[in-house]
């Protein structure tokens, strides 16, 4: 199935082809988001986010310093890294509040005023959320595929929500898509 | 190290290879179809740095540096690497962790499972591959690291201290 994402295209749009991009995938790499981004020189940062490793252990209660600790390892780039574009997907609906504030914490130190930042929501309980794979087709367009490994627990976050909890990056615009799913540009606040 | 007798003769590792997933391991380039490759096979077990200056098949394990230049390195499905690695082409079809340094391009195939970072002009992922790790791409410094490539010294595959580090591996590896 393919979703088209208006928002995304207009993030994607004028990137410079002439500048070494660095970009952070907070899923696994697909063979399609590998292949878009061979058209640019750039580095591409695969987190694999929706493994195991990294959701199955936020099912227990952690303290604040536990999940910072734990983003922190996941996230373990050299110190000068900066993101030209950040692909989030859906990773947010899967992070509970306390979990989301940490992980964007420790994102948060990659950001930039300038950095690209993309990701989906889901606000009206009655959406079913699917579990799925995303890969980036063209500059507007999605490949979503379902994922092979068990849902883990989701969480449906408002805007207000997201705009409360995030760390270090806020909502900037946003666009209900066809399917359900908010499709959400983020912007970083200054001085994080 | 890489020879083998055959009718009571000794013969070079590249004509040693006889199964064709060895002799052809680049479906879709042109240059392997005449360029025979050298092969660790599945029961063996190297720690050490393998260099050389022809095309290798490694469906063994392999744990130290592999630099093979302006060559072919493919990883057999079998093949288990705990190393860097470098050559001009690299498929994965077996299991690496380590970075990978491909001077014209880097290819992890569907049964193919990365933990590292990848630096080649080109880069391609197939339907299935596992990868984790940082993708470094130039798809204009294609020409550029192909007419920079270092000249090895060696014409044949060798490893250092070859008499300590090669051991056959024991049936429970299981290759």
């Amino acid at each position: 199935m393919e979703l088209r994402c208006n928002l995304l295209a207009s993030l994607l749009d004028d990137l410079d082809e002439e500048r070494k991009l660095t970009v952070f995938d907070a899923g696994s790499a697909t063979p399609e988001t590998v292949e878009f981004f061979s058209n640019y020189k750039c580095r591409l940062h695969f987190s694999d986010l929706f493994s195991r490793e990294a959701l199955g252990c936020l099912e227990g209660e952690l303290t604040e310093a536990e999940l910072l600790n734990h983003f922190q390892e996941l996230l373990s780039f050299p110190t000068s890294t900066s993101f030209d574009v950040c692909l989030l997907w859906d990773v947010l609906n899967y992070l509970n509040e306390p979990a989301l504030n940490a992980f964007t914490k420790v994102l948060s130190r990659y950001l930039n005023s300038d950095t690209r930042i993309h990701g989906f929501a889901t606000l009206k309980p009655s959406t079913p959320f699917p579990n799925q794979v995303f890969s980036l087709v063209k500059i507007n367009t999605l490949k979503l595929k379902t994922r092979s490994a068990a849902q883990f627990p989701y969480y449906l976050h408002s805007q207000l929500t997201l705009n409360n909890t995030l760390s270090g990056m806020k909502v900037g615009k946003a666009t209900l898509l066809a399917n359900g799913l908010l499709e959400i540009s983020f912007n970083k606040i200054p001085d994080h | 190290m890489f020879e083998k007798q055959r009718n009571g003769k000794t013969v070079p590792a590249s004509d040693v290879s006889s199964d064709s997933a060895a002799a052809t391991p680049f479906q879709d380039s042109p240059s392997s179809s005449v360029r025979r490759s050298a092969l660790i096979g599945s029961s063996i077990k190297i720690t050490g740095d393998v260099v050389g200056d022809e095309n290798l098949v490694i469906d063994g394990s392999v744990e130290g540096t592999i630099n093979l230049s302006s060559n072919e390195l493919v990883i057999g499905q079998s093949g288990h690497i705990n190393a860097n690695m470098s050559a001009n082409i690299i498929r994965v079809d077996g299991e690496v962790k380590g970075d990978i340094n491909g001077q014209e391009k880097v290819i992890v195939s569907k049964t193919g499972r990365v933990k590292g970072n990848i630096v080649a002009p080109r880069v391609t992922l197939e339907d299935g591959a596992k990868f984790k790790g940082s993708i470094d791409m130039d798809p204009g410094g294609l020409e550029t690291s192909t007419t920079h490539m270092e000249k090895p010294g060696s014409s044949l595959t060798k490893t250092k201290g070859v008499n300590d580090i090669l051991e056959k591996a024991s049936s429970d590896t299981g290759g």
